[in-house]
């Protein structure tokens, strides 16, 4: 069946690029072949060892901050009914920003930075939820309170960065995602709340299939809708608080994987939910990768990356075959 | 028996032994009493021959200093010399290029002139007299190319930092500085009095940080300068830096109040130079300008000659944040600082490059420089980083495994980051952390942490430096 | 033809005082009636409450007053009943299959969609892209959707709207087959479909004005003062139609 076929393609293409990931850096490029074999059978030396295992955790993270804003793209896609809504939509991200800035002006040690980024974006999720919920807490209110609150934020986030001043207007670059900070620590912690999200997701999707067919049919069902959006929102809203915080805002992912799920395999949610999966690590493992071909060293922001990447890709498969011109 | 040898002949012959022992005695005593007198002599003439020499080595150094003397009095002779033809030029003054000449040669002359006072130490009185005069002299012709220039030089077309052409209608009575490089170069050049606006950030020299809590700078910001404040000050000129935005846009937002916008280039070592001479020209400080230049760019020089002695520059890398992990890249002052005593890793990336901890592993740095960004970065901070990505092997890092991390604070960080004369501060911070054989110091002997409180870089300096390159230096610390 | 729905008793729907409150506009009011299986009809003018009564029966609606269906309150009888609106737009790239698949959530034993939609003759539909069906299609694509849930109580909201002739009268039969074992509620606007059920309702203005068997309710006098508008009464072989005099 051609879903499968695509699926199937996607794992594929994943596997290989986590091959890369592991083989390629600033350090030194191995082939493929002695990656794997220093990881699992510590061939090589202790500098190499080292070196792999970095990189391991960093594919980790990339993979992780793939699958979570995916999923939470897709979620959002889903419960707003708008094909074009994107996790960040709920102001999370110059939420976390603004916390994660407001952190490093006293000069405080780094966990509380992160700490900041995380409470910062849920502190504007609970906000766009308090405003939202004077209007009912529709799917509208829900778009129109959080793009105004996204707005509202990111004017107030330029004035911080102008107040920060020369020296730590270094720290803002951070503000255009990275996965080159992501060492075992945070790569866990990434992993546990990313899984844990796709879990809560996973129980859901009765309910969220059933969303397909609008609220009104829905609730007919017996689904809960005001409880599924808030319970979804809040886990989208904490999922990208914590991706935020620790590798930083990494746009367009959240709104292209879906949609390239949903042009490949179809609306069916749970095909949509392994879709998404995938091509979301696909997405940001991939840029990660490019960051390190390209870069020769220099660590570049990934949002450029996983757009230039993502674009042409979803372009590309919206227009061709049987869907030309049916946009 | 013979008849007749009787008693007799036995005394005579006793008397002849006697008078053979007699006689030797007299040889022995005589002998040693010759001997003695001999070796008293010797000694005397030894003695003496020791105090000549003395005499001949002091006559030596006499005449070494006399030499000298003479070798400076021959450059005082010149420098009298030129001073007397800039006198000269000074009344066929045509044009200001005539007088950015004079100007500059007499920076040279008062710059020379100290740097001689140094080396005749002589308690010559008439010496120091006629050097007391040269540089009254110097000073009166410093007046009189100012009074000059305040006629000639204005109003005055610069070429500022980038690349606009600003023309500066008379000398500026009122300055407004942007920023903390502009605000130490108008220092340095001696303009600081004319300040009547200062962003947030300058805070050196101390008498600007007072001033401003007194409210008597009014704070016109930094990143974003406020420009109601700015006009209400009413200034004649205003200098901000090239690599600011906002400063850039405000040229176009004071032009209509009439107030001219000068911008200091900010990105090499070069413009350090580049921007005194621009400050001097603008604020028609030009003997300063030139004094300050010249001194500027023999510490620099007399840096590179103390480094090249050393007999290897280490790799560098300099780190000024660690989540995210930023260096010094090349095409920035603070490379071309390192540069001079050692090897920048990250030369090859531009401005202030991203890295990840793996390059840091790759490119094995020697010796690591972190800008501590006034105490939040701390040495503590990229170690534990480097070790939680990367493990043990963090220490196959050089730096990491000799613990040669030295972390820049206080004023010695403040001159390494802003481009000003100051930075020549740093420059010798630096030289004396990466070389400390130079200097007859000890690896361990240089602390973790590089400020005017934990190495005394003057002092370090005064027992080798001319005395002054180190008053100079000493200017970056305030005194 | 549909054999496979036997449900020996079909639900009752009861339904007293109930009344609709929106943002202080009042929508249904004081609404009672009851059912006991077979085909309900409501006719109307526009914004009468049609809609808003099937809502409430849905259980997507709060109301003050007393709905039960099978006993049940609306939203506890949620699993028994199946809701199809008047339009629906779903995303552009979801097919039929995903369609019929999101239908059956929270159904104890569901029917299998895909037979439903064989026993239309609409199997060439799979695979479609469910946006670029035909009306008929859409309507009779979701009818089977529903119909697989293998509720007890069917509500269609104007099920014969933006039908041609031809798919209007294979719905009217559908759902007449369909309400002999399921109890059917239904929203029309042609007296003519109103007289195809075993009861009708004529509502006007949230108001309920008239209950009872089709013939006698949905009579001349009764919709021309609820519409309006002039009808007159046509004979056409032994069936009296009311047609609107233009």
């Amino acid at each position: 069946m051609r879903h499968l076929l695509y699926l199937l393609s996607f794992l594929a293409l994943y596997i290989v690029l986590l091959l890369l990931s592991l083989s390629i850096g600033a350090y030194r490029v191995y082939t493929p072949f002695e990656a794997i074999t220093i990881l699992l059978w510590g061939d090589g030396s202790h500098v190499d060892r080292a070196v792999v295992e970095l990189r391991l955790w960093r594919s980790i993270a990339a993979t992780m901050v793939g699958v979570g804003l995916a999923v939470s793209g897709l979620i959002i896609q889903r419960l707003l009914g708008n094909p074009m809504a994107d996790p960040y939509i709920l102001g999370v991200s110059p939420g976390a920003a603004l916390g994660y800035l407001s952190a490093l002006a006293p000069g405080l040690g780094y966990p509380v930075w992160y700490l900041a980024a995380f409470l910062g974006g849920l502190i504007a999720y609970v906000t766009v939820i308090s405003i939202a919920s004077i209007a009912g807490l529709t799917s509208l209110a829900l778009i129109v309170v959080g793009v105004a609150l996204s707005y509202a934020l990111s004017s107030l986030l330029v004035i911080a960065i102008f107040l920060l001043g020369p020296q730590l207007g270094l720290a803002t670059v951070w503000l255009f995602g990275t996965v080159a900070y992501t060492p075992k620590t945070e790569s866990i912690l990434l992993s546990v709340a990313v899984l844990a999200g796709l879990i809560l997701v996973a129980v859901n999707r009765g309910a969220l299939t059933a969303l397909l067919l609008g609220e009104e049919v829905s609730k007919a069902m017996g689904v809960n809708v005001e409880a599924l959006r808030l319970s979804m929102t809040a886990i989208v809203a904490f999922t990208v608080s914590l991706i935020t915080a620790v590798s930083g805002p990494v746009g367009f992912v959240g709104l292209t994987a879906p949609w390239i799920a949903r042009v490949t395999v179809g609306a069916s949610f749970n095909r949509l939910l392994v879709a998404s999966t995938i091509i979301g690590a696909i997405l940001v493992l991939g840029s990660d990768v490019v960051v390190r071909v390209v870069g020769g060293g220099r660590e570049l922001p990934l949002t450029a990356i996983t757009s230039l990447v993502g674009a042409p890709l979803l372009l590309y498969l919206s227009v061709r075959g049987r869907y030309a011109g049916r946009l | 028996m013979k008849p007749g040898y009787g008693v007799q002949g036995m005394m005579r012959e006793r008397l002849t032994l006697l008078g053979f022992v007699a006689v030797i005695l007299v040889f022995i005593v005589g002998f040693s009493t010759l001997y003695q007198a001999i070796s008293g002599l010797r000694g005397e003439v030894s003695s003496l021959s020791r105090s000549v020499e003395e005499q001949g080595r002091a006559i030596e150094g006499l005449r070494s200093q006399v030499v000298a003397q003479g070798e400076a009095l021959k450059d005082l002779d010149l420098v009298k010399r030129r001073i007397s033809s800039i006198e000269e030029s000074l009344r066929q003054v045509a044009s200001v290029r005539d007088l950015e000449r004079i100007a500059e040669e007499l920076g040279r002359a008062s710059a020379e002139l100290k740097l001689l006072s140094s080396r005749l130490a002589l308690a010559n009185e008439s010496l120091r007299a006629s050097i007391r005069e040269l540089m009254s002299t110097v000073d009166s012709l410093s007046r009189r190319v100012e009074a000059l220039a305040e006629q000639m030089l204005f109003p005055v077309t610069v070429t500022d930092g980038v690349g606009d052409k600003v023309v500066v209608l008379r000398k500026p009575s009122k300055l407004v500085s942007l920023a903390p490089s502009v605000t130490e170069t108008l220092y340095y050049i001696g303009a600081l009095e004319l300040l009547v606006g200062v962003d947030e950030w300058s805070d050196f020299p101390a008498i600007v940080k007072e001033r401003r809590d007194r409210g008597e700078l009014a704070v016109v910001g930094f990143w974003s300068p406020r420009v109601e404040v700015i006009v209400g000050l009413k200034p004649d000129l205003v200098i901000g830096v090239a690599s600011v935005p906002s400063h850039r846009a405000l040229k176009s937002i004071l032009a209509p109040y009439g107030i001219p916008v000068v911008l200091l280039p900010d990105f090499k070592l070069s413009d350090v130079e580049e921007s005194i001479l621009i400050a001097g020209r603008v604020t028609g400080r030009l003997v300063e300008a030139y004094e300050t230049l010249y001194k500027f760019k023999l510490a620099v020089n007399y840096a590179t000659l103390l480094a090249s002695k050393a007999e290897y520059k280490p790799k560098v890398a300099t780190v000024v944040w660690v989540r995210p992990l930023f260096v010094v890249g090349g095409g920035t002052w603070e490379h071309d600082i390192v540069e001079v005593v050692g090897v920048n890793v990250y030369g090859d990336m531009m401005l202030w490059p991203q890295v990840s901890p793996e390059s840091l592993l790759a490119r094995a740095p020697e010796v690591i420089i972190v800008t501590s960004s006034h105490g939040v970065v701390s040495a503590e901070d990229l170690v534990n980083f480097l070790v939680e990505a990367l493990g043990d092997a963090a220490y196959r890092i050089p730096a990491l495994r000799d613990g040669r991390i030295y972390v820049l604070s206080g004023a010695y960080e403040d001159s390494f980051v802003r481009p000003s004369p100051r930075t020549i501060l740093s420059l010798y911070v630096l030289l004396i952390a990466l070389h400390p054989q130079l200097f007859d110091l000890a690896i361990t002997a240089i602390p973790q942490k590089l400020s005017p409180e934990t190495l005394d870089v003057v002092g370090v300096l005064s027992k080798i430096a001319p005395d002054p390159l180190v008053a100079f230096l000493k200017v970056g610390l305030g005194g | 033809m549909l054999g496979g729905f036997s449900n020996s008793n079909p639900c009752d729907i009861r339904v007293e005082g109930v009344t609709v409150e929106v943002e202080g506009r009042v929508i249904l009011s004081g609404v009672s009636f009851k059912i006991e299986g077979g085909l309900v009809a409501f006719i109307g003018p526009n914004g009468a409450g049609k809609t808003t009564l099937l809502r409430v029966l849905a259980g997507i609606i709060d109301y003050s007053g007393v709905v039960s269906l099978c006993g049940l309150d609306p939203r506890r009888a949620r699993r028994l009943t199946a809701y199809v609106p008047a339009y629906l737009q779903v995303d552009p790239y979801a097919k039929v299959e995903d369609v019929l698949e999101a239908y059956l959530h929270n159904v104890r034993n569901p029917g299998d969609p895909l037979e439903i939609l064989k026993l239309f003759g609409l199997e060439r539909l799979r695979g479609r892209r469910f946006n670029s069906l035909s009306s008929g299609e859409h309507k009779l694509v979701l009818l089977a959707g529903a119909l697989a849930r293998n509720p007890r109580v069917l509500l269609l909201d104007e099920p014969f709207s933006h039908l041609d002739i031809a798919n209007q009268v294979k719905v009217a039969r559908l759902i007449r087959e369909v309400s002999r074992s399921i109890t059917t509620v239904i929203t029309v606007h042609e007296p003519l479909y109103a007289s195809i059920a075993d009861l009708a309702g004529v509502m006007s203005s949230g108001r309920l004005v008239a209950f009872g068997k089709p013939g006698e309710v949905v009579s001349r006098k009764t919709l021309v003062e609820v519409y309006g508008v002039e009808m007159e009464e046509v004979m056409v072989g032994s069936r009296l139609l009311l047609v609107p005099s233009l």
